[in-house]
């Protein structure tokens, strides 16, 4: 039951769906009776109208569809009666034509497609003649090359025709809109320019090796439709294929160039720093090592500074005098030659014990102190003396050269020697401060006097002012030989008068005493300047700051003299 | 003999610097006349799409040249245009603009620019007398400004239909006038410097 149901609504289904195609067989050629094609002008001088027999092939032959029409010039004209086509094509079926007399612009046309006995009405249409005009083609289409791109592969043209001949547009009859179009032969659509009241129209970006058509058709301003598409042009312009590829050379010398600049860069990165960047001159204080800043010692550089000016030969390292001594013992050149460079060397050595030297007594450091044993100046005076002795001691030794020949010149000379009296005794004694290196070279003359002043393994020299006990001497003036004899300098003594005036002078205070050693005398006596103005007393106040601190500058005119 | 000479050389000048004027007159009128006659086409377009198809072919059926009624025999075809002065066919232009200053107010369709469209039309009007005027056709122009004679029925309130078709004859005309008055002064122009490169 079911199923016969569903057969039958196929079945209908069937039918339906065939009926249609069946009556599609049936009127497979649309039964279409004539009628008109269109009425066309293409230069509102003239126009056709043009008709379709469709499927009634009977009327095929000329005469058997008839065209009349009305042209209304005016409201006011009488009613005109239907004329007949003027004039049916002769080249082709199915065309009437309206020549210069029956054509009237801005006027009102009827047409109609009647039967050869005009009772039947197939067509009619309506219409004013500059609605219907489709111009002629553009004539005389050209192209020229504009511009080509750098790598060649598009390039710009300019596109120029001439308006159709019929369109009178010298006259200004017609004036006309342009549209160009263009494509790639092997492309199925059509690139579309703006319109264009201009007889040229440039195109750009067209690639190269690419075959391309351009057409151009126009219509009336404002007009409703286009005329027909005149011939096309076609262009092709091939890329041109250079042997060098430029920008493969190009991008190459600018990686060489790259990296050339990267190589002398790299290598000269110091000068180029140092050009760039010049390093600041940083602050330079003669005598003072910037390591020892760095290093944190700022105790030795505290005392370094807190000394008087005048005695810190560390600072006057350019002084010469303190490096050489100029000796006129013509006999003893060369081995005067030998211990001047043995001075330059040891004063080399030296400076670097004064470099390295530290302060122990926790800035109690005065004058006053005899504990204050190795000072500065005394420190550059001594290494010279106590080398020398060292030296000259050892060569004395040998040929019983005292060192009192050296110093001959002492007294003429203005060259002196410094060192700091510690001490002047009564008895005429003065005490010196020397360093330990004197002490260990004269071992035999260690005094005991000197053992007990000296806290810190100082030792002293007792210089005997008076009629000397030549066993009694050590000091770095004083050599003993053996042989010495009578030799001796024309050196001069300090008179005990000059000595008493230097006790007075120096004992009360029991301070140590500046003065200049001019020379030794005879039998190993200290020849002091007289009228020396004995330095002041190095007065160095509580406020001293810690030896961890610097220095400051006003600090020091207040400790100094 | 002097003053003779400097009269003529005068006189040649103000008579050779005429034309190059004139041209530049006309350029702009005609410029002018183009931009009014595409408007003029696309609000003719506009309304036409806004009808219904049936209504499209009715309206079309029924349009008759009745948008001059004028008795001025205009030329509409190129062999008389071409046989038209210069003046002539100013005169024919001022005309028609003349009687759409007019007719413009009758266009009820809301979509219609009516003030710009015065407007540009005013301004034509001035630019056309002016090369009248310098036609020497000022007296003319005055003989021919008649009061337009409104036709059919343009005082009549129509409603409905009727007022669609009113609209749509009225665009019509207006279009196509608009066309006329642009051949007219392109006609001239071109014919008054053939140097004005009317090829372009």
């Amino acid at each position: 039951m079911v199923a016969a149901g569903l057969g039958s609504i196929l079945f209908l289904l069937n039918i339906f769906a065939v009926l249609p195609v069946g009556s599609a067989s049936l009127e497979d050629v649309p039964q279409r009776q004539p009628h008109l094609i269109g009425c066309v002008s293409a230069n509102m001088e003239t126009f056709h109208c043009r008709w379709n027999v469709g499927t009634f092939q009977n009327l095929s032959k000329p005469g058997d569809l008839r065209l009349y029409f009305i042209n209304k010039k005016s409201p006011l004209a009488p009613p005109l009666d239907w004329s007949e086509c003027p004039h049916y094509t002769t080249d082709r079926p199915n065309e009437c034509f309206f020549n210069e007399t029956y054509t009237s612009v801005w006027t009102y046309y009827s047409v109609q497609l009647q039967s050869r006995d005009g009772y039947v009405l197939y067509d009619e249409d309506f219409f004013n003649v500059q609605d219907i005009v489709q111009p002629d083609p553009p004539v005389n289409l050209k192209w020229m090359l504009l511009n080509v791109s750098v790598s060649s592969s598009y390039y710009d043209i300019m596109v120029s025709w001439e308006p159709p001949e019929s369109a009178d547009v010298e006259m200004g009859w017609m004036t006309l809109q342009y549209e160009v179009q263009y494509r790639d032969v092997n492309a199925e659509e059509w690139i579309t320019v703006d319109l264009v009241k201009s007889t040229h129209r440039s195109l750009y970006g067209l690639q190269s090796n690419v075959n391309h058509e351009i057409r151009v058709r126009c219509k009336m301003l404002a007009g409703k439709d286009f005329g027909g598409f005149g011939s096309s042009i076609f262009v092709h312009i091939p890329s041109k294929v250079s042997r060098f590829p430029v920008m493969g050379l190009l991008i190459f010398g600018a990686l060489c160039l790259v990296a050339i600049l990267m190589l002398v860069l790299i290598s000269q990165q110091e000068k180029l720093m140092f050009l760039l960047l010049p390093p600041v001159a940083g602050p330079k204080i003669k005598g003072i090592d910037p390591e020892l800043l760095k290093q944190g010692k700022l105790g030795e550089l505290k005392s370094i500074l807190g000394g008087p000016p005048d005695l810190r030969p560390e600072l006057y390292n350019s002084d010469p005098w303190i490096e050489y001594i100029d000796l006129d013992i013509d006999k003893h050149n060369d081995r005067l030659s030998e211990h001047d460079n043995n001075f330059t060397v040891d004063h080399s050595v030296s400076d670097n014990r004064l470099l390295g030297f530290r302060d122990d007594d926790s800035g109690r450091a005065s004058c006053c102190d005899p504990d204050l044993s190795i000072e500065p100046e005394v420190l550059n005076f001594h290494p010279l003396v106590p080398n020398l002795s060292r030296e000259l001691y050892s060569e004395a030794s040998q040929s019983c050269l005292p060192i009192q020949s050296l110093v001959t010149e002492a007294p003429g000379s203005d060259e002196a020697m410094y060192t700091q009296v510690s001490e002047v005794r009564s008895s005429g004694k003065v005490l010196l401060s020397l360093e330990d290196q004197a002490e260990a070279l004269n071992p035999s003359s260690q005094n005991t006097e000197k053992n007990l002043e000296s806290k810190k393994k100082k030792t002293y020299s007792d210089f005997n002012l008076d009629i000397p006990d030549h066993s009694a001497y050590t000091s770095v003036l004083n050599v003993p030989c053996s042989g010495q004899g009578s030799q001796s300098s024309s050196s001069s003594s300090v008179k005990p008068d000059e000595m008493s005036s230097l006790n007075r002078n120096t004992i009360s205070a029991s301070a140590p005493v500046y003065t200049v050693v001019e020379g030794i005398g005879i039998q190993n006596s200290l020849v002091l300047t007289p009228n020396f103005t004995p330095a002041p007393q190095l007065i160095i106040p509580k406020a001293m700051p810690t030896p961890d601190r610097y220095l400051t500058p006003d600090l020091l005119g207040s400790v100094t003299p | 003999m002097n003053r003779i000479v400097l009269l003529l050389s005068m006189l040649c000048m103000s008579v050779s610097t005429q034309p190059v004027i004139d041209q530049r007159r006309f350029s702009i009128a005609v410029s002018k006349v183009q931009h009014l006659h595409l408007l003029a086409q696309k609000y003719f377009s506009d309304f036409e799409n806004s009808l219904q198809t049936e209504d499209q072919r009715q309206f079309n059926k029924f349009h008759q040249d009745f948008c001059n009624p004028d008795n001025i025999i205009i030329p509409d075809n190129k062999h008389e245009t071409q046989r038209s002065s210069v003046l002539n066919l100013l005169l024919i232009s001022k005309r028609l603009v003349d009687s759409w200053e007019f007719s413009i107010h009758f266009i009820t369709w809301n979509l219609f620019p009516r003030n710009q469209v015065l407007h540009r039309l005013s301004d034509l009007k001035k630019g056309i007398q002016m090369l009248i005027e310098a036609s020497d056709g000022a007296e003319m122009s005055d003989s021919i400004t008649l009061p337009v004679t409104p036709f059919g029925n343009f005082y009549e309130n129509l409603g409905g239909n009727e007022s669609q078709k009113r609209n749509y004859e009225l665009l019509a005309c207006f279009k196509k006038d608009m066309h006329k008055v642009e051949t007219y002064l392109t006609v001239a122009k071109c014919r008054l410097s053939p140097e004005a490169n009317c090829t372009l």
